[in-house]
């Protein structure tokens, strides 16, 4: 398979340089943008692969930038970056229909797995991400909910499945079938799935 | 057309509003002068001396007039001139000198006539403070304003006097102080909604007390005392509208100075002593990587709430997050930390904590450099926690014995506790620490 490509989206400069360093050497970087309107042209010129995207920028951030191009493009993957931990940032960009997200303290050799296998059409749940769709939806089969605990104990795919004793496509089956899930969800349901949970215990 | 000033008639202070015209030929080319003042002062005391040998006999109607008269005229000749104090709301209707003039002549001579054109001044001024405010920062023209007022006052008197007033005092009086409050209102309130809207209703009251006049329906002193009673309301609710509105930008721009400066001092204790920090330690990777992460912490806990660093812990997942940032500090790595769901921290769920605390030490020093990943769940009665490492891991049965001592450490307190311990590891294939406490609901 030949090196995916990739334009990064975020409005630090620092940020941009630092990603393209920590995967230049594994995918090919065609560009980055700092604005939303500088990412529409870019990634409707250059059709990448997949778009590494900032959930928090200044002027309407990564969910502009998905609604803008999201649907006309629809072999561009989106995999959303956000500095902060909570989960529920990024659940507009998943229901925009990201098809992933990790958070920016992620180790490099972990980024570029993450980009290839968003690039392969699969989806991508951060440990933070899993434990929070563990915790607040409330539609998973027993299969699922055991797949993303395992994500959410920090286990790669090819352990999960392991562990498991199923194969890792069957695990990317159930990811993408969660991830399904997660965009079919109002973020008002989650909230409030969430809410019960933890009234519950 | 010249923007009409705002300054006007005014007569905030005074219970009259006949136009400004009166004094607009004495003023306006002259320049405040202290002769001007002695000449009224005089005027005045000749009349007074007069009046007390007997060989005048004014009465109080006219000494109160002249009075008026002298001090208006003394208060505009020492104000500074403001020539947009004579144009006022009437300059919006008449566009040539002598249009203004012809309208400055008929508010003031039909002032004793039911206070027809005071009221009439009035209303175009709330007219035109309804549809073009002024700006707030508009400076009120005191004496102007007092002066011409107690000019109206004496006129008015002076008209009483010769008999001139139509229908009587107890109409007219009422109708200017309403008139003068209405103006001096408009005057005074700035262009914010609340002020118009207290505009609107003040206007809306003076109709009614003046239509209710024209009607003859009610007693006249009832409606005097209740035009009385607006008059002050809409005379002194300005001043206090302006000064609570003043007081409470007064308190907005503190607050926004406090916020300012509380940012400034954490960013100055933390992110700025982080920096110099780092600099100074430019060649020690870990120490600069453990600094930036500490520093990450704190901010994050600043901006997003996610931890009050100082409270105790009463949750379980509080709990857990709080192990975290000292180990992490100690042992410059990073701990990345999810839990799902969340009960009330008890003392087996302490022993957890604890457990869970050791097993992290263990993996932070066992697995140095690793990422190390904490999990933890709590639902259906159970709490369940994972401490992941992908360190080089080991052979159980060779393991070492300092480690040993941990492990078993570990197993024993969630034994105690009703709990149980599992430690997975393979050499190669990192480390496992599981902990699992099934609780009674």
């Amino acid at each position: 398979m030949s090196s995916p490509r990739v334009v990064v989206v975020d409005d630090h400069a620092l940020f941009r340089e630092g990603v393209r360093a920590r995967i230049s050497g594994e995918l090919e970087v065609v560009g980055e943008a700092g604005t939303v309107a500088e990412a529409l042209r870019l990634i409707r010129a250059e059709r990448p692969d997949v778009v590494l995207l900032d959930v928090h920028m200044a002027d309407g951030g990564g969910l502009a930038v998905l609604e803008g191009v999201g649907a006309e493009l629809p072999d561009v993957r989106f995999l959303a970056l956000s500095v902060s931990d909570a989960p529920e940032d990024v659940i507009d960009l998943v229901h925009a229909g990201a098809h992933g997200y990790v958070t920016k303290t992620i180790e490099p050799g972990e980024l570029a797995g993450a980009v290839r296998r968003v690039a392969a059409g699969e989806a991508v749940f951060s440990p933070s991400l899993a434990g929070f769709v563990l915790g607040a939806l409330s539609r998973l089969t027993p299969r699922e909910q055991d797949v993303l605990r395992l994500i959410a104990r920090g286990y790669l795919y090819k352990e999960v499945a392991q562990e498991l004793g199923i194969s890792p496509k069957t695990v990317e089956h159930h990811v993408s079938a969660v991830l399904r899930k997660l965009q079919l969800t109002t973020r008002h349901q989650l909230s409030r799935w969430a809410a019960e949970r933890r009234l519950l215990d | 057309m010249t923007r009409p000033d705002r300054g006007t008639v005014a007569a905030g202070a005074v219970p009259t509003a006949p136009d400004n015209g009166i004094v607009a030929a004495g003023a306006i080319p002259t320049t405040p002068g202290r002769g001007t003042v002695a000449v009224a002062l005089s005027l005045v005391s000749v009349l007074l001396a007069l009046d007390g040998t007997g060989l005048l006999r004014l009465g109080w109607g006219w000494t109160l007039a002249l009075v008026c008269l002298c001090a208006g005229v003394a208060l505009i000749a020492t104000a500074p001139p403001s020539r947009a104090l004579f144009v006022g709301a009437l300059a919006r209707f008449a566009t040539t000198t002598r249009a203004l003039w012809t309208l400055r002549a008929a508010t003031i001579v039909t002032a004793p006539l039911a206070g027809v054109g005071p009221a009439a001044y009035a209303l175009l001024a709330l007219a035109q403070a309804l549809t073009e405010p002024r700006p707030l920062d508009a400076k009120p023209v005191w004496r102007q304003a007092l002066g011409t007022g107690l000019i109206g006052v004496g006129f008015v008197l002076a008209s009483g006097e010769l008999g001139l007033i139509f229908p009587d005092d107890e109409v007219l009086w009422p109708v200017l102080a309403a008139a003068a409050g209405l103006s001096g209102f408009w005057w005074l309130s700035g262009p914010s909604p609340a002020a118009r809207r207290s505009l609107a209703g003040a206007v809306t009251f003076a109709l009614l007390v003046w239509g209710a006049f024209l009607v003859g329906d009610i007693d006249r002193a009832v409606v005097g005392g209740l035009a009385g009673a607006l008059a002050v309301t809409v005379i002194f609710g300005p001043r206090w509208l302006r000064s609570s509105r003043a007081g409470a930008a007064e308190r907005a721009r503190a607050a926004r100075a406090d916020e300012r400066a509380e940012v400034a001092g954490a960013v100055h204790d933390s992110v700025l002593q982080t920096l110099a920090l780092i600099q100074t330690r430019a060649d020690d990777p870990a120490e600069v990587r453990a600094l930036a992460r500490a520093q990450e912490r704190d901010l994050r806990a600043r901006l997003f709430g996610e931890a009050d660093p100082g409270a105790r812990p009463a949750s379980i997942a509080a709990a857990l997050r709080g192990v975290a940032p000292e180990i992490e500090d100690e042992h410059r790595t990073k701990i990345d930390i999810v839990t799902v769901g969340d009960a009330p921290l008890d003392e087996a769920a302490t022993a957890l904590v604890a457990a869970a605390r050791e097993a992290l030490l263990n993996a932070v020093r066992h697995a140095p450099g690793s990422p190390v990943s904490l999990f933890a769940e709590v639902a259906d009665g159970r709490v369940a926690a994972y401490v992941r490492d992908r360190g080089p891991g080991f052979d159980l049965e060779t393991i070492p014995e300092d480690r040993r001592g941990v492990t078993d450490s570990i197993v024993a307190r969630m034994v105690r506790h009703g709990g149980h311990a599992a430690v997975r590891t393979a050499p190669g294939g990192g480390c496992e620490v599981r902990l699992i406490l099934e609780r009674v609901p």
